[in-house]
């Protein structure tokens, strides 16, 4: 076990490995005006106050008096030691030093006895060369003197001068001695001198090699040791926790925040905000209960808080409770070794969980352009990794526009994230534009996202869209991917159309039309796909109202209610605004409406003596019984409704079930599919095919219903209950059906008051990882115009959304029957609102077309699909 | 001015250098040095030096340690008390009294006229006498 004595130096003994050994020599050196003197003071000065160990310093050339005023600067009073017998400050020759040391009862000799003195400082063995110049000589001197140090016990510094920084031999004396301590006081920059020091050996002694900061301050010489970074522990639990920034839209970029104990950089130019984001994150986490330290060097702490007052940020009332502390240097005096204690004493000491440092640009100031930066910032973050410190480090950059160097010292890799603030210059306009470089173990946005800085910080707007080389300062324009619902070949020249428009007036987009399956069963397994991955080039995903709820609540959707002011939502028919919202929140906006009707021909009916359409089913098999007789023509169809297995099969049979007075949900919240309602609409939908034979059995087998439509308009049907999109053709003044096609509601049951069709409609959402959001909600709001909607209604397109335009004189002049069709979609039903509708709608189908097929019996069937839909209504 | 300041002046300092070197030895009591390092250290020539150490050691304020068979000798402060205590009172009286300062110059300055008007200072053309 060795015996160390502490030089009583603050932090010196940690990097000399504990202490001096007792009875060592050590050598101190350095150029002038380093401390070397005021060391070995300091470590006489601890043993005769601190360790009851009298100790003499032999000066050759500065006087003791002297020495004795320096030390009291820093509070040492070797006056008194001296008259209490614990110091002797003794000026003489070197050799007659060497003399008396080595003489017995000289006087060296005798006042070292008499003393007892432990400790000796001998300032400087550089005057050792007086004695003589031979080298050997003079190193065979301070062998001598050495050993005669180390004779007596005597644990002695001998400071020794270097002529220079740089020097080119190795002095002998570090040969010789136990321990070798480096003084450096070197130029940093351009004007100003920092003081180091270096343990550059230290005999049987685990010392901490290199470089580490000192300091000559009022209370004496003290060491910063450089910071050591440990190992993590091997069963350390990867940090799962996110801390919010205080900006909502950056959290939303970083997935929920920044990762617990993560450190990122946040890089950017000038006034771009970087010290507004570590305000807001600081703030934030005190507002939480989560302490935090700021290091800034720019601002003083009293500025610093009017800054944040700007913002509506307390942190002065933060500082004030102490959950925020403020560590403030000026940067030209910054000694790193000395900031890192400070504040690592300081997250200690309030316990915090958060640390803003600002900024690495002034902490570079510290090291003169030298490459102590990079290993500064990796001691300070591995410092608060140790702590569990969640940190932003803001470092400028140069450029303010185009390409940008976050990081010319390979910082980037030190840090867990990076954060970019730049400028861009687009449409000739100054913005701000933030993105997510990197964010190591946590799923980010990769997106350009727009903020502004207004009085309540920072506000991140949207991505920037539309446009490529942002970054690098050459916008290009981009293409975006987009989908529209088309009914018909005439829905897709329309729509092909609009989509030019919209890029006229959007020439930063290129639209490209995605084709949509025409069954929405199948649409929805094309959107679902879409919103399950982690970038979509799918930036507006139609949304078929049955299923918009379902996909709503899957929270894959972006919010829409910045997108669109109130009164234009106001604008359309509510019931098909409500099922794209969501506790609230719109992430839907309607642009089509979907409803079914009975259209019949008008001309037929009068002929044969009808003078209105059906109200009962009765009625519409007593119709089409007599005019396909009576017309005498084999191909004339009746009634056709969809019965195929799809979607409209459900369609049919709600229609029929509501119409006859049923739900599928009783009043009393079971199944409601088991009474005379439900029992008659099978039974009808049956027998219309194979009893009375007005309706085909091909209903049953076309694929998407256009069959229907096409027998329609080319007159070989009387009746199809179906969406009204035949009218687009059928109004057309070339048609030959022009003036002859009337519309109707559906047809009642025995047990129904009246006839009700079921809501439908298509809605524009953006998906949460879509390419161009901005851009896709340009597009939804052009989609969703009155001005669009009312221009596709009078070209004969699908159903506005806009209920003005169902009594707009431009539009009904092209479609005479809207004000039906108004009624019919404000008094439809909700499939939407039945409990697990696509499982019940598939169950439907399922159980149903064997029915129309002719391949099972209505009521059989009709009990199977009580029992399954009664499961689902109780699940 | 104290009698024992004035006893000093007259019979052991003596001069100007005598001067200077008590006050070294008073304010720096743990020098130890031979004649040439005391010069140094109040630069003053070896050969204005070593008389006036010689007169503070025969007059019991320094002890000399010879070495080296008398090859050179070493002057410390001397332990007795009452020599400490003189140097100290001359300290104060030349540094802390002006008037007492005065007189201590006025008088070092007359003997050395004297000496010069007898021919014993040195350098005053009377020999190494």
């Amino acid at each position: 076990m060795v015996d160390v004595v502490s030089t009583g130096i603050p932090g010196l003994d940690e990097i000399l490995g504990g202490g001096l050994r007792q009875g060592s020599v050590t050598l101190l050196e350095g150029i002038p005006g380093t401390g070397k003197t005021t060391v070995g003071l300091g470590f006489l000065y601890h043993g005769a106050t601190a360790c009851d160990e009298p100790g003499i310093a032999i000066t050759f050339e500065q006087f003791p008096e002297q020495m004795i005023a320096d030390a009291a600067q820093f509070g040492w009073d070797f006056a008194d030691l001296e008259a209490g017998g614990m110091v002797r400050i003794m000026c003489t020759s070197p050799d007659v030093f060497l003399d008396q040391l080595s003489e017995v009862g000289g006087v060296v000799d005798r006042i070292l006895r008499e003393m007892d003195a432990r400790r000796v400082l001998i300032d400087s063995a550089s005057h050792l060369q007086q004695i003589t110049p031979d080298p050997n000589q003079h190193r065979a001197l301070f062998y001598s003197m050495i050993n005669g140090l180390k004779r007596a016990g005597l644990t002695t510094i001998v400071t020794k001068e270097f002529e220079s920084t740089e020097a080119t031999q190795i002095p002998f004396e570090e040969y010789l001695c136990d321990s070798v301590v480096r003084l450096d006081n070197r130029m940093v920059g351009n004007f100003r001198r920092r003081r180091f020091i270096e343990v550059i050996k230290s005999r049987g002694m685990a010392h901490r090699s290199g470089r580490h900061g000192f300091e000559l301050s009022d209370s004496g010489p003290r060491v910063y040791p450089r910071y050591d970074p440990a190992p993590r522990p091997l069963a350390e639990a990867c940090p799962i926790d996110k801390l919010s920034t205080g900006v909502a839209g950056l959290d939303r970029m970083l997935a929920g925040g920044l990762l617990a104990g993560s450190a990122t950089l946040v890089a950017g130019s000038a006034g771009v905000g970087k010290t507004t984001l570590g305000l807001q994150f600081i703030c934030e986490g005190a507002r939480a209960g989560e302490p935090g330290v700021y290091v800034t060097f720019e601002e003083s702490p009293t500025k610093l808080s009017c800054q944040a007052a700007g913002f509506g940020l307390d942190l002065q009332a933060h500082r004030d409770n102490g959950t925020i502390s403020v560590v403030h240097n000026f940067p030209v005096s910054v000694h790193f070794e000395k900031l890192l204690t400070q504040i690592s004493d300081e997250v200690d000491r309030i316990g915090a969980r958060r640390l803003v440092f600002d900024s690495l640009t002034d902490l570079d100031m510290a090291f003169g352009g030298d490459d102590g930066l990079r290993e500064a910032m990796y001691e300070l973050v591995s410092m608060l990794d140790s702590r569990g410190v969640t940190s932003i480090i803001v470092t400028e950059v140069p450029e303010l526009f185009g390409q940008t160097h976050v990081s010319g010292k390979h910082l980037s890799i030190i840090v867990d994230g990076i954060i970019l603030m730049k400028y861009l210059e687009l449409e000739s306009e100054i913005q701000r534009a933030l993105s997510v470089l990197k964010m190591r173990g946590s799923g980010h946005d990769t997106g350009i996202w727009r903020y502004v800085i207004h009085s309540r910080g920072i506000d991140v707007l949207s991505r920037f869209e539309g446009a490529e080389g942002l970054m690098a300062g050459a916008a290009r324009t981009t293409t975006v991917a987009l989908s529209v619902r088309s009914f018909s070949e005439f829905d897709e020249s329309l729509n092909a159309e609009l989509l030019q428009r919209f890029s006229q007036v959007h020439p930063n987009v290129s639209p490209v039309s995605l084709n949509l399956p025409y069954n929405p069963d199948e649409a929805l397994e094309t959107v679902r796909t879409a919103l399950r991955a982690e970038s979509t080039q799918l930036s507006v995903a139609p949304l078929c109202l049955y299923w918009t709820p379902d996909v709503v609540r899957s929270r894959r959707l972006r919010e829409l209610d910045d997108l669109l002011p109130d009164e234009e939502i106001d604008q359309h028919i509510p019931e098909i605004v409500e099922p794209g919202m969501d506790g609230g929140t719109l992430y839907a906006i309607p642009a089509i409406a979907v409803c079914g009707a009975l259209l019949f021909r008008r001309d037929l009916l009068d002929k044969h003596g009808f003078q209105a359409p059906p109200a009962t089913w009765d009625e519409l098999i007593e119709q089409s019984l007599k005019v396909m007789r009576d017309e005498g023509c084999d191909d004339l169809i009746g009634l056709q409704f969809p019965g195929y297995m799809y979607e409209g099969l459900s369609t049919s049979f709600l229609t029929g079930l509501w119409s006859n007075g049923g739900a599928v949900v009783a009043e009393d919240g079971s199944c409601g599919l088991g009474g005379a309602s439900a029992q008659e609409t099978v039974q009808t939908m049956h027998d219309v095919i194979h009893e009375h034979r007005i309706t085909p059995l091909s209903v049953t087998t076309y694929n998407g219903g256009l069959e229907p439509q096409a027998d329609f308009i080319e007159g070989r049907t009387l009746f199809l209950y179906m969406l009204p999109s035949v009218l687009q053709e059928t109004n057309r003044p070339e048609s030959p059906l022009q003036g002859k096609v009337g519309v109707a509601p559906p047809p009642r049951g025995p047990h129904g008051d009246r006839g009700y069709s079921f809501l439908g409609g298509w809605h524009f959402g953006i998906p949460v990882n879509a390419k161009a959001p901005v851009a896709a909600g340009e597009f939804i709001r052009f989609m969703a115009s009155a001005e669009v909607q009312k221009e596709r209604a009078m070209r004969g397109g699908p159903l506005p959304t806009i209920g003005s335009l169902y009594r707009d004189p431009d539009v009904l002049a092209f479609n005479p029957h809207y004000p039906v069709l108004y009624e019919l979609l404000r008094s439809a039903r909700k499939r939407h609102e039945i409990p697990r509708y696509l499982k019940v709608s598939r169950t439907i189908q399922r159980r149903l077309h064997p029915v129309l097929t002719g391949d099972a019996a209505p009521a059989e069937a009709l009990d199977a699909l009580y029992e399954d839909v009664g499961r689902l209504i109780e699940q | 001015m104290d009698e024992r300041v004035r006893n000093f002046i007259e019979e052991t300092a003596q001069d100007l250098v005598g001067l200077d070197v008590a006050l070294f030895y008073q304010a720096n009591p743990r020098a130890f040095d031979t004649a040439s390092g005391i010069a140094l250290r109040t630069h003053r020539a070896v050969d204005e030096v070593e008389p006036a150490l010689s007169r503070m050691s025969e007059n019991g304020f320094l002890e000399v340690l010879s070495r080296g068979d008398g090859r050179y000798r070493v002057y410390a402060l001397s332990p007795a008390p009452e020599a400490w205590r003189t140097l100290c009172r001359v300290s104060e009286a030349y540094h802390e009294d002006p008037e007492a300062r005065r007189e201590i110059i006025l008088m070092l300055v007359q003997r050395r006229l004297q000496e010069r008007m007898t021919g014993d200072a040195p350098g005053g053309g009377g020999g190494d006498g």
